[in-house]
This record gives structure tokens, sequence and C-alpha cells, in this order.
């Protein structure tokens, strides 16, 4: 197992870190999936109000393209199609039935026999069984083409991110599944590396054995596109794919049992929460029924993944196709007077400046407040040394107001990972992760992604 | 009551944002709001949670490692003043002798150049920056006490509106603007900056005590004739090293208290707001051009060659400039190898300009700002070094 050192990385300590407890929920009344939060998907419609869907049916697919479906994770009736502005297709509503049907997507293997299959054949599956949007392409972080063979595939088994599910919470009973799962990313391309943290708590020695790579470091280390960019030798490997390692399980299961796997386990986490703690839920489940000890959601922040990269959702959403785990915020903070001339041993800081940054070990409580006003760059160089990739964000958002992306790409912008750690350290409250973020979808934009 | 008064202001917004009676202006509202207040808003999308710091946080730093040597400036002002008058030197009466000269310069300084940062704020509908915080305090430490209070207002003037605002405000400005001010008041009235300007006279010019030069360690030791050694024309002068570095001498007000500003630039360097590498780039950089400068002096050149590095290092302004004049992070290059490279050539250019130049009784102020404009040339050099490293990723 090789060994990955990453440089600039930051812990962030914060407190409402899930227990390693899983509690099961059932299969709710009423289940919804939210298209209108699928980045860079274009969803067409393929079922209509009043359908009756089995679990796998297609609900609708990308446009731009069309072996990209998304499958219902419940047997039913299409209640509502709810519509946001522009038309955007907000959410799918279905009332589940007790019966619990579901199609067939395909015959069930074993690990061996999948071993036999052939590329295309094991695409094709994937396809079918509404998993290929699992994938993700770099540099611009889409799914791939359908018939893109990439020229490695990245799963990395843990996550750093205040609070995404660890690998031994979802490994755990699932081995032979992940284990299948990565057989089937083997016959998709050549090179596959499975990255494990320093501190993965998985026992099972097969899925030890399977992973190629120790990774060291805070977050986000163990983001799959940081260990892309520790790992690639030539800028062949830019196009290189990740895939989430509980998606990984799913691909598994898919090809163990033939069906699509409809559940996944999601982390419950936040300061404002009682006791967080893992929940094993169907997709789709309704915020509000896995959140069910909030009553009141007024002033808080759900964000469905982790504090720097998870999508700010409504109480009224549903656990959608891409969400690993749900976290709570407190929205904004009390206002404190003449701040800037106190010691703020409450205020956590990865600089110096507050006394807070002795208390290393403290997990802190921290809200949506931004911190601070929104001012000019003032070349204080920390974005520098949080940029897991090396690249300089405070230098490339200067060029990028510039307008010169050329130079942004040579200094980097196409392995930004969209960590976010630049925008929380910054002292000036500049968002640099949107600016790379815009510049990126700006570029793929031009050469037709 | 503090609570009534975040509702207050609360109650006020209105008035202030778009739409409002008062909107043009906003920035004097979010400064005076954001001054008494930790600011309300919220992230709104990801990154949802931020760091602690921002940038009032971060200029409040520099201000509070400035406090020692803004007390021991206006000390050192009343006892210079009242040695040379042959007054008490008793504490409270120096100190108020001091603050009676020193306190006004700050206050000018603060006053013209705050209402110009806020006049471009309102025309340009930006937030005030909080830099200007720090540029109005270090200007008036970089002058001597004696500064008639108008030159000291048309150069901070000067300062903020060419050394910052023509280029788009704070975090736009190449020149580090406190010394853009000073430079113009140097250069606009030499008569009342350079020479012997450093000691107010409290009673007049008639009342000084016998022997009373006025004349800075830098004029002494770069007027010493060879074959006689700086060093000791600086002691038979009255300026023994220990005092040199303590700072009871006379100088530009912050500047003479070496300890002191060690103290500052320990807490800038622990509290991560100044760059230790620019610090230790100008110490390095000025120590090796003195023991250049030291093994080339001959018998018959001049004895200022000549002068330790010990001694380079407590007299003259060099330590302020490189601990709070080189460190400003929007005049520095951004990247930390650029940052000792720059302070490397301030140290060697300042003391190039100090004993070689005899047209400039001191070095830093010109070399801080030759370097501000070469900063952006070497964040270039180590951006384009480090970019060649990279593995491509371009389409």
């Amino acid at each position: 197992m090789q060994k990955i050192k990453v440089r600039n990385t930051h812990k962030v300590n914060l407190s409402g870190k899930p227990a390693d407890i899983l509690k099961t929920i059932d299969m709710p009344k009423v289940i919804g999936v939210s298209p209108a939060r699928l980045e860079y998907v274009k969803p067409k419609l393929v079922v209509s109000v009043g359908d009756n869907v089995k679990i796998g049916t297609v609900l609708f697919f990308d446009k731009k393209n069309e072996s990209n479906k998304f499958l219902s994770p419940a047997s039913g009736t299409i209640k509502d199609v709810v519509y946001g502005p522009k038309r955007s297709i907000q959410s799918i509503v279905i009332e589940a039935d007790d019966k619990n049907q579901s199609e067939k997507i395909t015959d069930s293997v074993t690990n061996d026999e999948l071993r036999r299959y052939s590329s295309e054949k094991v695409r094709q599956v994937i396809q079918d069984g509404g998993l290929w949007s699992s994938f993700v392409e770099y540099p611009f972080g889409r799914t791939p083409d359908q018939n893109v063979t990439p020229p490695s595939i990245y799963v990395s088994l843990d996550n750093d991110e205040p609070f995404l599910p660890q690998s031994h919470m979802f490994i755990k009973d699932n081995e032979s599944s992940f284990l299948t799962g990565m057989a089937a990313l083997k016959q998709l391309c050549k090179d596959t590396y499975l990255g494990m943290s320093v501190n993965c708590k998985i026992d099972d020695p097969k899925v030890r054995e399977e992973a190629t790579h120790q990774i060291h470091g805070n977050y986000p280390a163990n983001n799959p596109g940081v260990f892309l960019y520790y790992n690639k030798k030539s800028s062949s490997e830019n196009n290189s794919w990740s895939i989430n390692p509980q998606d990984v399980i799913r691909i598994g299961q898919l090809f163990e049992t033939g069906f699509y796997p409809n559940k996944r386990i999601i982390s419950l986490a936040g300061s404002e929460l009682e006791s967080p703690c893992y929940a094993y839920v169907y997709d789709g489940t309704p915020v509000k029924t896995v959140l069910d000890s909030i009553n009141d959601f007024s002033s808080l922040r759900v964000i469905a993944g982790g504090v720097f990269t998870g999508q700010k959702i409504s109480a009224e959403d549903y656990v959608s196709y891409r969400d690993f785990g749900l976290h709570v915020l407190a929205e904004g903070r009390e206002q404190e007077f003449l701040h800037f001339f106190k010691p703020g041993f409450h205020r956590p800081t990865s600089s110096r400046t507050y006394m807070a940054a002795l208390l290393k070990d403290k997990d802190w409580e921290m809200n949506t407040s931004l911190n601070g006003g929104h001012r000019a760059c003032i070349s204080c160089g920390t974005c520098v040394t949080v940029c897991p990739v090396d690249a300089f964000p405070q230098v490339i958002m200067k060029n990028l107001t510039d307008n010169d992306i050329e130079t942004a790409m040579e200094q980097g912008v196409l392995d930004c990972v969209d960590c976010g750690l630049c925008t929380y350290v910054c002292p000036s409250k500049i968002e640099l992760g949107n600016i790379m973020k815009d510049a990126k979808n700006m570029i793929a934009k031009e050469v037709g992604k | 009551m503090i609570q009534k008064l975040v509702k207050f202001l609360d109650e006020q917004e209105k008035h202030f944002v778009k739409g409002g009676k008062f909107e043009r202006l906003y920035p004097l509202y979010e400064a005076g709001a954001s001054f008494l207040f930790s600011v309300k808003e919220t992230t709104q999308s990801n990154v949802h949670i931020r760091d602690s710091i921002d940038t009032k946080r971060f200029m409040t730093m520099v201000i509070i490692a400035l406090t020692p040597c803004i007390l021991f400036g206006i000390y050192n002002s009343g006892y210079q003043a009242h040695k040379a008058a042959g007054l008490s030197l008793d504490l409270l009466p120096v100190l108020i002798t001091g603050a009676t000269l020193v306190l006004p310069l700050i206050l000018v300084s603060y006053a013209v150049g705050g209402t110009i940062e806020l006049l471009f704020a309102l025309i340009r509908r930006h937030e005030i920056n909080e830099g200007f915080l720090v540029t109005g305090i270090l200007y008036p430490l970089t002058l001597p006490a004696t500064l008639p209070l108008w030159q000291a207002a048309i150069g901070i003037a000067f300062g903020v509106i060419v050394g910052k605002e023509v280029f788009g405000g704070s975090g736009r400005n190449f020149l580090n603007p406190a010394l853009t001010a000073r430079a113009f008041v140097f250069f606009t009235y030499p008569a009342y900056i350079s020479g012997e300007v450093w000691t107010a006279a409290v009673k007049g010019k008639d009342f000084l005590v016998d022997g009373w030069s006025g004349a800075t360690a830098l004029a002494v030791a770069a007027a010493t004739e060879a074959p006689l050694k700086a060093s000791d024309a600086l002691n038979d002068a009255g300026f023994s090293l220990f005092n040199s570095f303590i700072g009871l001498i006379p100088g530009s007000i912050g500047e003479t208290s070496v300890p002191l500003i060690l103290l500052g630039a320990t807490f800038l360097i622990v509290t991560g707001v100044g760059s230790w590498r620019t610090m230790v780039g100008s110490v390095l950089g000025a120590t090796l051009m003195t023991l250049i400068l030291n093994a080339v002096a001959g018998p018959s050149s001049s004895a200022f060659l000549g002068l330790s590095p010990i001694w380079q290092m407590s007299i003259g302004s060099f330590a302020f400039a490189t601990v709070f004049m080189a460190t400003d992070p929007v005049s520095s290059p951004s990247l930390e190898i650029s940052r000792f490279i720059y302070g490397f050539l301030i140290g060697v250019l300042g003391i190039i300009i100090r004993v070689i130049n005899p047209a400039y009784p001191e070095g830093w102020m010109l070399a801080i700002l030759l370097m501000n404009v070469f900063a952006p040339l070497i964040d270039h050099v180590v951006v384009s070094m480090k970019t060649k490293k990279r593995i491509p990723n371009v389409v």
C-alpha cells in the first residue's frame, strides 16, 4: 500500500459529530426525489402524475446524456410533480404502497461471474440500474458520457468533511457488496485506485487488502480529487472519474441482486441535533421524517451533505440521489459588542488571532454567520496555505477577475476540487470557491461539457 | 442597554439599504454598525461555516502590536524636548509634553485620512476598509514630532489618495500608503523632516542647553570622517549602543525603541498577521550588506561603512520599517517564498541607500517603496516557477 501525505489540509473541529449508532427509518408513506438539486442535469420526465411505478422504474433522465437515468426508490403512485422557477422540476412526489414491487434490472451474478463480463455489459447494467450518475468525471465534476472509458477511477473510502458517513459505518455488513462493486469498476477501466485514510476504522481484512493507497492528512486529504492530484503522473489522467464508496456498494448490490438498491446510510449531524447519529433510510425519505426530533426549522439551516460542500435545502425536501448526510446548523449568531477587541475564547479560527486558537481539542459549535464583512483581498496569503492541490486561490481569483482564463488554467484552476477551505479561511470573506467553480463551469461550457 | 443599541441599529438599517432614504450613506452605516457589533450576515450557499477572523480583527492585531511603540514614542518625544530645554525629566511632565506633541499628529492623520477614505467609499459605494486604521497610525509614527500639522495633513491626504484610492482602494494599492504619505512630506518639505528637526524646542530655540545638537545617530555616523570610527563618534555624541537600542535618542516618533518593536514583532508573528519571512529576510539582507560594506571599508573610505551590523540595526528606522512597514500584506508579494526574497532585498537596499547615498539620511522608506513596485514581479516569477512544476490541467 502506497502512502500519500497531503500538504495544506486543515482540521475543523465541530460539535455535533454523529455517534456510531445506526437507527433504521421505515419506508415512509410519501417519498420524493429532487431533480432540481442535481447540478448539471437537465431532467426530462418520463412519468406523469397518476402513473404507477415500481422500485427501479425510470422517473426521468438527463437530456444531455440519455443513458443517465434516475430510478424510482419506491413502488407506488406518482402523486405530484412540483415545478419551481423557470419550470425546473423541484420534486417528484410518490405515494408509496405496501407492495414493494421491484423492476428486475439484470440477472444476479456472483463476484466471479462478474469478472467475465465485458466492460460494455458492466456499463450497460450500471446505466440501466440508474447508478451512472454516481460517477463524477474530472475536472468539471460532470457525469461522464455514456461511452467514454476513463483513464482511471478513484475511490476514497473515507471522508474528513464534517460530517459525512465514516467508512466503518457503511462498510459493516456490506463488505461483499463493496468488493463486488470494486470488481465491477475494474471491468470498466484498467486502473482503479482505492484510498483509505490512516484513521480508517474498517476491520475487514479483504477490504483493507483492496486499498491501494493510505492517505495522511486532515480535510480534504481524502477527497478523491485530491487523491487524483497526488497520484497522477501525466495530464492524460486529468479526466479520471471518481465515485463515492457508498455508490460502489450500491453498484455491488445491483449486480448481486439484480434489483435497484434503494437504501443508504446517511449521517445526521450538527450541534442543533439532540443525538447526532447515523440513519439507515430509504432514498427519498422526507427530511422532516428523518429529523423528527426538530419541530421548528425557522432559525435552522439544513444542509444536504457536509458543511463545506453540502447544499442548503429546505426542511420540505427529501433525502435525494446524491445526499449522504444531513447537517443542521443554527442560522446566524447573536451580535456581539466590539467583538474584535476581545480575546475571543469562543471564536473558532484557523488563524492565531483569537485566543480560541489555543484550545486545540475543543469541538466548536459553529453557525452560518459570515463572521465578518465583505472586503477586498488584502493578500494575506492564508488561502494558499490551505489549498490541497497547491494552487494559489488568490492569484487565480485575481486572474479570473481580469478574465485571464488561460493563466488561471495554467495555475491549476481545473485541479480545484471545490473543497471550500479557501473560502472558509478568507478574512475578507471572498467567495473564492464559487469564483473558481464559475470559471470551471464557463470553461466546461466552452468545451461543450 | 446593548440590546437596545442592537435594536436601534437594526431599525435604522432600512434607511441605508437599497431604496432607503440614505442609500448613499450605506458605507457609513456599515462601518459604524460593524465597528460596534459583529455582523449578522450569513453565508448564502456552500461554504456554510466561516472562520471567525475578519479584516477588522486582522488590522486590530497590528494596532495592538503598535501600542507599545506609540506609548514610548509619546514618552520619548517629551523626554527629548525636556532634555534639550533642560527641563524636569520626571515621568508625568515628560508624558504631558510628549502627548501634546504626538497626539495632534495622530488625530490629524486619522481625521484627514479617514475623511478621504469615507468620501471614496461613498462615491464608489463600497464598505470602508479597516486597512486605514493601520495606515492612519503608522504614518504619524514615522514623522518627527515637530512636523507642522498642516504638512502632516497634506501628507496623509496624498498617501491615501495617490498611494491607495486612485488604484481602487485597499487591496488594490501597490504602494504602502503610510510610506507614500511620508515620502511626499519628505520630498516636498525636506527642511521639516530631515536635518535637526527631531527635538521639539518647547521653550524656543534660544533656550536649548549648551552643546545640544539635535542630530540623529544616523547624521553623526554619516558625518564621521575616516580614520575615526563611526561607533566611537556615536559614543562621543551621546549615542551609546544601549541608548540607541532602548530608544532614548532623537528620531521619528515610533522608530527609536528596538525592544518594543521586537515585542510588536513577536506579537505579529505569534498571531500570524505579520510575515516572519519578510522580517527574517530583511534582517538577513541588512546584515549581509553591512558585513560586505565592513569588508570593503578601507582607511580612506567613509567611516559609516565600517559600522557593525548591530549598530546599523539599532539606529535609525531599520527595526520599525522591517516589522511594521515591510510586512504590510497588500503591498508585499503574496506568496511565502516571495516574501522572503522581498524582505531580503529590502534589507540589502536599505543599507545601501543609508550608508552609500549621501542624499538620503535614511534608506528604509525608499527601499520599501521600491520593493513594493517590484513585489508583483517577484510574485510573478515565483508563481511561474511553481506553475511549471504542475502537471498541466488545461483544455
